[in-house]
């Protein structure tokens, strides 16, 4: 083999030159040479201190700016694919990277689907944004392989969070729209529910127009509070989930522990969750686009008070028909008890 | 009849490195191509599309050495001075006492200020076979940040050289402007206007030594000729739009440059 440096004939197999010690075999060797980050200050300064041209984009030139921040050609179609994530890779040549990426994250999607209504569900879809994120920022690694570490981590946050805002924030908004999973926490009184069950509602876009009476939904508690003085009872603001007792027209009362509509109890199918119902005296009759809702579960706080001011319970328990988000469709954890609510 | 030792070189190896050295000039038709483009954009001060052409032309060709060299130079000319130094190192890894990339590596310690190895290398490059215009260029060049005599005497064997061209007289008055020797720069300037006075690039040197050092007038003739020669030369445009107006602090800083330039 004849060196590329100095022509010294080596006898064949040898790795550097007998002669001048230069490399014989060049296949292997890397020939984009090392740059300075784009955002390194003491280049520009050292740059702008001896004339060397800046080389910074005209502002106004989007096309010009982009080239500048990315001087590599992007694979934009395969980023376009990349809307799930390996799709961009596998059909750009890099199948076992793509694949592997594409299964994770498949596995990450079940998981999350699997643990829905648990606090695992937010950290699968966290784990699915990360894997997402990477898949992006590789694509990326053309324009990123000269930076520092801390612009490539910073840009890999970026990445994060504008996934997650506008990818998946919207898909779970969209979702949500149709089914809002609901997972049970701080139940006072556990009964028919309990903490840590998790209920599947229906959203918004999939609710009925109007409910009857002992209708399980999903509703929206408003902060409301009564009271004088340091005598008061104060409501948290929320969501609950009971049973609709009466709806436009129907006469409602609660005396002391006492529950009546239209001067009867309601039967046990229709009642309230839990036959426990705040202490208080209420007498309403409701009007079109009203519900009535008697919090079984309520966690209210007292202040020097037995029963709650009319006021506020009448706010508690009248229920606009808006604040109402949807039946509940059933228990899906645990799965145990999966099924309707009885 | 062949003997065994016939393959062995005694008295020619002279020639046959010779013929080595032609083959290593002429490497495959797509690298000449791209170190072609990389060496006109170059000529023309683009030097961050002459660095990816080099890189280009090294992905089709490894062992072309002016490729090596021209990234080097080209990382130089951007200000990266640092990675220009660790890629030189690198080349001088696989081409081990190559005389041009030791030069390029001098100029690059040079502008990191690391003088002593800048001498080293260039020391080192001159004694390495062969001789060439672009070594005693960085050989001046380090004597100029050495504040050492003989930087004059460098640049001109640089341009005495066989293969020297009016490129490489831009090259020193370039160096020169770097190191605030603004006259001499425009000197040089000129002589690659003798040569070569219809490339652009020559009349736009010569025209920021003009406005460097003061010569509105001159520098937007300069600037203009240039655009005569290539129309769509953006920064000769640029140049030519950002040449500030006559006053008084304009005329104070063009007299320092005169007098601190010799």
């Amino acid at each position: 083999m004849q060196c590329w440096n100095c022509g010294f004939e080596n006898i064949p197999g040898l790795a550097a030159c007998a002669r001048c010690a230069s490399a014989l075999s060049l296949a292997a060797v890397a020939v984009e040479p090392p740059r300075a980050s784009r955002w390194r200050v003491l280049t520009h300064l050292h740059r702008l201190a001896y004339g060397i041209p800046l080389h910074l984009p005209n502002p106004r030139n989007l096309a010009a700016v982009l080239q500048w921040l990315c001087p590599e050609e992007l694979p934009t179609r395969a980023l376009a694919w990349s809307i799930i994530p390996g799709l961009g890779h596998i059909r750009y040549g890099q199948r076992p990277f793509g694949k592997t990426v594409l299964i994770v994250w498949l596995i990450l999607l079940v998981l999350a689907l699997v643990c829905v209504a648990t606090p695992w569900m937010e950290v699968c879809i966290w784990l699915m944004v990360a894997v997402h994120a990477l898949v992006i920022v590789s694509l990326f690694s053309g324009n990123l392989c000269w930076e520092r570490l801390l612009i490539r981590a910073l840009f890999g946050l970026v990445v994060f969070f504008a996934l997650d805002l506008g990818l998946y924030w919207p898909a779970r908004w969209f979702c949500g729209r149709f089914l809002v999973p609901i997972p049970l926490m701080n139940v006072p009184a556990p009964g028919v529910l309990a903490n840590g069950d998790g209920l599947l509602a229906s959203g918004p876009w999939l609710r009925p127009a109007t409910f009857q009476r002992g209708a399980l939904v999903f509703y929206a508690i408003r902060e409301s509070s009564g009271g004088e003085h340091n005598h008061a009872a104060v409501i948290r603001a929320g969501h609950g989930v009971d049973r609709i007792v009466g709806v436009a027209g129907d006469h409602v009362q609660l005396h002391g522990r006492g529950l009546l509509v239209n001067g009867t109890p309601p039967a046990l199918a229709l009642g309230p969750l839990v036959p426990q119902v705040p202490p208080g005296d209420l007498d309403v009759t409701l009007r079109e686009g009203e519900y009535a809702i008697v919090p079984s579960q309520l966690e209210a706080q007292m202040y020097g008070l037995t029963a709650i001011p009319s006021d506020a319970l009448l706010s508690l328990v009248v229920v606009p028909d808006d604040d109402v988000i949807g039946p509940v469709l059933c228990r899906i954890r645990p799965l145990s008890r999966f099924g309707r609510i009885q | 009849m062949p003997g065994r030792f016939a393959n062995l070189e005694f008295d020619n190896v002279q020639r046959r490195q010779e013929r080595r050295a032609e083959e290593l000039r002429t490497p495959a038709q797509p690298a000449v191509d791209h170190l072609q483009a990389a060496e006109e954009e170059s000529r023309w001060g683009r030097f961050e599309p002459a660095l990816r052409l080099y890189t280009r032309a090294l992905q089709e060709n490894r062992a072309a050495i002016p490729a090596w060299v021209g990234q080097v130079q080209m990382l130089v000319q951007l200000g990266e001075y640092h990675e220009a130094r660790v890629w030189s190192d690198k080349a001088l890894e696989l081409f081990r006492n190559n005389g041009e990339l030791l030069a390029a590596k001098a100029q690059a310690c040079a502008r990191l200020k690391d003088l002593d190895a800048a001498l080293a290398c260039s020391d080192a490059a001159l004694q390495a076979q062969g001789s060439s215009a672009w070594r005693w260029t960085a050989r001046g060049e380090v004597l100029l940040a050495r504040r050492q005599k003989f930087a004059d005497q460098c640049f001109q064997k640089a341009g005495a050289e066989p293969g020297a061209t009016w490129f490489d007289r831009v090259v020193i008055a370039r160096i020169c402007q770097y190191y605030g020797r603004i006259s001499n720069a425009m000197q040089y300037a000129k002589e690659a206007l003798q040569l070569e006075p219809t490339h652009g690039y020559a009349w736009f040197t010569l025209g920021d030594c003009q406005r460097a050092l003061g010569f509105m007038a001159a520098a937007e003739a300069s600037y203009g000729h240039c655009l005569e020669f290539r129309g769509d030369y953006r920064e000769a445009r640029a140049a030519l739009d950002a040449l500030p107006a006559p006053s008084w602090r304009a005329w104070l800083g063009a007299r320092l440059h005169r007098w601190r330039g010799r």
